[in-house]
């Protein structure tokens, strides 16, 4: 029977936000302890956690996680003890059932555990806790055990052992929340003052949502946010004073005129602060994502009969919750793409000179106001001719044109809809949702994805992201009378331009820029306008991964930092805008969507080559 | 305009704000309007459909204004001191609707207002019924009828070349 303590939510939020957290990390542990069957440090990790959750579990009625886990902890028992070795078998049985306790936690979320058929994965915990054809009759021993354990009611039984029902009654939901709090390493709150703990904390109680819209926040990042707060109340009251200062008009007027100007420069600091630590708070380091990785290569590479070795690197790199939440799933896709079609067989890569193990390399850092997060392969590599001729036999290029395109310029084609190489369709990639999704993902997150990758060596999958989805720097431009804003981060270079350097070309009109040559466009001419007089010799260089546009503007006004607001619905259809910000005068101004500039530059030209043809 | 309220006062009244555009006067029940703005900086968004003036900065929210004269197809006039933009709710997103003038608050009795014959150059669709006053026509707009139909005909005008 559940008991009245899984009524209470907030506990409850605590036990499953916990449980989760330790069954992400056992995942990992779990994984890394196949590699390293004597790192005793990795196994009782991963029997601490369980042991974790079994005790919360038994307290809070929830049997059959007991049952499941007590027969994990076991096997884990006889690991320790060095009387089984870690086996591939054994591995199986325990993933498995950390996979069933994720599916019992998440039936906890979405309402109450169902009926579960455990004991055919029971009986394989069971049959790991033999010793490899070692004598009988301690098997039977073991199943007599069981058997005990199982008519028991399971719960009961070890919920005492766990040490929980030791503590008298009335002091039991006191003691849990705190030792619930106490056992995830993370979470400080419980030992920070009450004012900034009780944020999350209601925000916990409140959300029932699945997908896990809490965060755990560093209480130092709390303490410096509130500290500001508290700043910001004392420059009100400064300000306070100075309008009742006006008011009486005691003071020499430009004596209070320079303390409205000391006051107003102090507060433009303090809210420039509490925006940075605002954010801040939202920062989460991208561990939670890596950390599926591990047990995701090794099930893939497993099923592939692929020997495999995964290295992540930078998982404390911070980034914003929410992007996070949506960099999972392309993530995935890629490293499934490095797995499947990128590392070849172990014969053929002993045959090719390289180690029978491929490697990939999962990496993130910092670079500036970006995050690069690289998928790295010493696979086959892609080779750009099988690329070009997929591409031509699929119409999205003639053979003329792709004699004219770089190497980049080729493997970009990857990321059309519709485009895959892989000769045979496997059930991990391939299946048609492919990269153009992932650039599509990314560039929701006002992000980009690049690819370089070199044939026999393997490849390389970048992608940047801003550091969060709030706050943007921009450049601000002129065209006539309009104002735009563009990303900074797509802004490759500006240039003064001669008539001279530009060349009218089916379709429109290009830039000789030293030894390059890129579209032209003019602004007025993506938004259908009128075309202006010639006025216009300011040149925006944009760039998305390798392809390059120059964008006509009549005047640079400089850069600003902004914080980008959504444009109504009206105006989604317009490919070229991705939002607008507002101004230091309060205007606002346009955003400008380098991706869809692009899209519409070679569009243009594409309509004319087609015309030509 | 519960129906307590009809059985309590015996008859059921509508509040509404009313506003000109050209020489027509319309009528918007009040608890949609958010506020009533003046004019202000408008920024163009190139592009867009023909009806959108463009877009403000409401206290830090960026919303379209919708020229009620250019939907209707009248001439433009320039905006003046009397210009205001009506801030209404529709389907979730906050518009704001550019008219000539805000006249008043007042009630009307439901029984007051008529189904809609073709009046000017209104279409027939976006008018909920006719108010009658004292000396005067009221045309009771239904903006959310108005706006469904305006987004539809972005979308088909832009995904044209």
């Amino acid at each position: 029977m559940i008991n009245e303590m899984a009524q209470d939510p907030v506990l409850m939020e605590e036990f499953l936000t916990e449980s989760e957290e330790l069954l992400q990390r056992m995942d990992q542990d779990m994984v890394l302890l196949e590699t390293h069957p004597q790192d005793a440090e990795i196994l009782n990790r991963i029997f601490r956690a369980l042991h974790t959750i079994k005790g919360t579990s038994g307290f809070l009625g929830f049997d059959a996680i007991v049952r499941l886990s007590h027969q994990a902890e076991d096997v884990l028992n006889f690991l320790r003890r060095d009387e089984i070795r870690v086996t591939t078998a054994i591995m199986d049985a325990l993933l498995q059932s950390r996979d069933q306790l994720g599916v019992m936690l998440g039936d906890i979320r979405q309402g109450g555990l169902r009926e579960y058929s455990l004991d055919a994965l029971i009986a394989e915990l069971v049959s790991a806790q033999k010793p490899a054809g070692e004598a009988q009759h301690k098997a039977e021993s073991k199943a007599a055990r069981l058997e005990k354990s199982a008519s028991g009611k399971a719960g009961s039984a070890k919920t005492s052992s766990s040490g929980l029902k030791v503590a008298p009654a009335p002091s039991v939901p006191t003691a849990s929340s705190v030792r619930i709090l106490e056992a995830a390493a993370s979470v400080a709150v419980a030992q920070s003052p009450a004012e900034p703990a009780a944020a999350p904390r209601v925000e916990a109680a409140k959300t029932t949502d699945p997908q896990g819209h809490t965060l755990r926040v560093d209480v130092g990042k709390l303490d410096e946010l509130v500290n500001l707060i508290g700043e910001l109340v004392l420059e009100r009251n400064r300000l306070a004073q100075i309008s009742r200062d006006l008011t009486s008009s005691l003071d020499d007027p430009r004596v209070i005129a320079e303390a409205l100007s000391l006051s107003t420069s102090r507060l433009s600091f303090i809210t420039d602060e509490l925006q940075t630590t605002g954010l801040k708070t939202r920062m989460v380091p991208i561990e939670t994502v890596f950390r599926k990785f591990p047990r995701l290569v090794r099930d893939v590479a497993h099923s592939l009969g692929k020997d495999v070795e995964l290295i992540v690197r930078g998982e404390d790199t911070e980034l914003d919750k929410t992007m996070v939440e949506l960099i999972g799933d392309p993530l995935i896709h890629l490293v499934r793409n490095s797995l499947d079609h990128g590392l070849e067989m172990p014969e053929l890569r002993v045959t090719k000179g390289k180690p029978r193990k491929g490697t990939i390399r999962l990496e993130a850092r910092q670079e500036g106001d970006q995050i690069v997060i690289s998928i790295r392969d010493d696979g086959a590599g892609i080779d750009p001719e099988r690329v070009a001729k997929k591409a031509i036999e699929k119409g999205l290029v003639t053979p003329d044109r792709v004699r004219a395109l770089s190497r980049a310029e080729i493997l970009d084609f990857i990321f059309l809809p519709g485009f895959s190489t892989a000769e045979k369709t496997s059930n991990l990639s391939g299946r048609g949702v492919g990269m153009d999704v992932v650039r599509s993902n990314l560039k929701k997150m006002n992000g980009s994805v690049q690819l370089q990758s070199e044939v026999g060596a393997g490849t390389t999958v970048l992608l940047r992201l801003p550091l969060t989805l709030a706050i943007l720097p921009v450049l601000l431009v002129r065209v006539r009378e309009d104002v735009y804003a563009l990303p900074l981060r797509s802004v490759i270079e500006t240039a003064r331009i001669e008539r001279r350097e530009v060349h009218k070309v089916e379709g429109g009109e290009i830039l000789h820029l030293r030894d390059r040559t890129l579209p032209l466009l003019r602004l007025g001419r993506i938004f259908r306008q009128a075309e202006a007089p010639d006025g216009d010799d300011r040149a925006v260089i944009l760039g998305l991964g390798e392809r390059r546009v120059a964008l006509l503007v009549d005047q640079l006004l400089g850069q600003e930092s902004t914080v980008i607001k959504p444009l109504s619905s009206l105006f989604h259809h317009i490919a070229c805008l991705s939002g607008a910000t507002i101004s230091g005068d309060g205007r606002v101004r346009l955003v400008l969507d380098p991706a869809g500039i692009l899209a519409a530059a070679e569009g243009m030209h594409e309509l004319a080559r087609g015309a030509s043809a | 305009m519960s129906a307590t309220a009809i059985a309590r006062t015996g008859e059921e009244l509508l509040q509404l704000v009313s506003f000109r555009v050209e020489d027509e006067e319309f009528g918007l029940e009040i608890l949609r309007v958010q506020e009533i703005i003046r004019i202000q900086q408008l920024t163009r968004v190139p592009a867009s459909p023909a009806f959108i003036e463009g877009v403000i900065n409401l206290r830090g929210r960026v919303i379209p204004v919708i020229s009620l004269r250019r939907r209707f197809g009248l001439p433009q006039v320039p905006a003046d001191k009397q210009t205001r933009i009506v801030v209404v709710e529709v389907n979730g997103s906050v518009l704001g609707f550019m008219v000539d003038a805000v006249s008043e608050v007042l009630r009307l009795p439901a029984s007051a207002v008529e189904p809609a014959p073709r009046i000017g150059r209104v279409e027939r669709e976006y008018v909920r019924g006719v108010g009658k006053l004292e000396n005067r026509l009221l045309i009771l707009l239904d903006i959310d009828r108005l706006m469904s139909e305006a987004e539809e005909e972005a979308c088909v005008e832009l995904t044209q070349p």
